[in-house]
């Protein structure tokens, strides 16, 4: 549903934040799909979830929140350190699931 | 002095008129190959320093902050990259429009390097089989969902574009589910609206009102469980639906000739009012934007509106739907478009009786 994060572009609306709620949901929509789908492509999309939500993890943590903001946006921000095993173990306690 | 350039919300430029694929609903205006409908549009493409001369000169002479880059097949451009980094260097955004079967990991690293701001990918189905059939392609299904994964994957934007027929309305659900948790920003919604090759696939792919109505109704559902914004840019006239009934969509009209125009130019400098129309307005190699974008020029577009729309209070707004997809299905730009031909004797009461 179009919010406050929705910006137009062109003929279309995007959100340009992602919410937690969107990564939890997301993580948990993959799990389902994933018997169905290139095992690699869902590797790669909860490594993607589990940064985000590292990112969020931290934003909520630091106080120097503007700053993490800011070089994550300009792709500065070196999340990528943790492994694949990592972002599984993540994607799972998120999920409740051991 | 005072300064007249038009402020454009977005440029579109078709950097090739090549393609991987052979999208059966299709709507590239070069593509029309019925009989009936000879193709006699312009072919070919600038060379690269023309190329970057034609985006300057779009850009000096307008307000444009955003273009997006389409085909046929964007990625098939060998200069693209010298064309994002003309961009780039320009301030203004971009969007590439892609089928993605060329979007590997390299190319989304690069792209977002070179300031994309946002991929727009078709994604038909969550049956491989249907989005390789309406692609025209084996193995374009995967090939777009490794693609987003990849955007994904290194935190770039996008949107999934579904082109909704008669063979893959009944997927909408299941598709918006996929592009939601592949980590989609938005959806596209598009009834199919035919032109080009799609023109020579009415019959099978034109879905019925009924079938688009209940299509919506899933839309808005999905919108609503997924928090994720949906839009339905292509046309749909308010005496055949009633969308503001649909509160968790975005609708839109042809914005032509206004500020939230999408102005489309070929890979010849051939500027158009929009993508799907085959109405040239000049070449911008040739004559000044605001020139070919003046209201005489554009008047034959703007004021086309069918006669059938005549007495209905939205008239101006709805303008009948897709003008183009009348020009190009039915030789006329004030024809009654297929969606309204087709279901004209549908169409509901106050909208169209109101003034009679």
């Amino acid at each position: 549903m179009p919010d406050n994060r929705t910006e137009s572009n062109e003929t279309m609306k995007v959100n340009v934040f992602q919410t937690y709620q969107d990564l939890i949901q997301q993580a948990q929509l993959l799990q389902e799909l994933s018997h169905d789908l290139d095992p690699t492509l869902i590797d790669m999309l909860q490594i993607a979830i589990a940064e985000d939500i590292l990112f969020f993890e931290m934003i909520c943590q630091k106080e120097n929140r503007q700053e993490l903001l800011d070089q994550y946006l300009t792709g500065e921000l070196e999340i990528r350190s943790g492994t694949l095993d990592a972002a599984r173990l993540l994607v799972n306690l998120i999920l409740g699931e051991p | 002095m005072k300064d007249s350039r038009p402020h454009l919300r977005s440029l579109i430029f078709e950097t090739t008129q090549q393609c991987n694929h052979a999208c059966l609903y299709c709507y590239n205006i070069w593509n029309k190959t019925t009989q009936s409908f000879p193709n006699s549009y312009p072919r070919g493409q600038l060379d690269t320093p023309t190329t970057l001369k034609l985006l300057n000169k779009a850009l000096d002479e307008t307000h444009c902050r955003h273009v997006t880059l389409t085909g046929g097949e964007t990625l098939l451009r060998k200069d693209l990259p010298q064309i994002l980094d003309l961009l780039n260097e320009r301030n203004v955004t971009s969007t590439i429009i892609t089928n993605g079967h060329l979007l590997d990991e390299p190319t989304v690293v690069d792209s977002l390097d070179r300031g994309v701001g946002l991929f727009e990918l078709p994604l038909l189905s969550h049956k491989r089989e249907v989005h390789d059939h309406l692609s025209g392609c084996p193995g374009a299904f995967d090939a777009v969902l490794a693609a987003i994964a990849h955007i994904r994957y290194h935190h770039g934007q996008f949107v999934a574009v579904f082109v909704g027929t008669k063979l893959n309305l009944p997927d909408l659900y299941e598709m918006i589910k996929i592009a939601f948790a592949f980590g989609s920003r938005g959806i596209m919604f598009n009834r199919f609206n035919p032109g080009g090759r799609g023109r020579d696939h009415l019959e099978n792919l034109f879905p019925s009102l009924d079938e688009v109505h209940q299509a919506l109704k899933v839309a808005d559902a999905a919108a609503a469980e997924f928090n994720i914004p949906i839009s339905c840019s292509i046309p749909i006239q308010p005496c055949l639906i009633d969308t503001s009934a649909f509160t968790n969509l975005s609708f839109g009209y042809c914005g032509a000739g206004t500020e939230r125009a999408y102005y489309t130019l070929d890979p010849l400098g051939n500027l158009r009012p929009c993508n799907h129309t085959t109405t040239i307005l000049g070449n911008l190699l040739e004559e000044s934007f605001s020139d070919l974008i003046s209201p005489e020029r554009m008047a034959p577009f703007t004021e086309a509106v069918p006669d059938f729309c005549n007495p209905c209070q939205l008239r101006d707004n709805c303008q009948g739907g897709c003008k183009a997809a009348a020009e190009v299905c039915y030789g006329s730009l004030s024809a009654e478009e297929p969606f309204l031909h087709l279901n004209r004797l549908k169409a509901k009461p106050p909208l169209r009786a109101v003034a009679i």
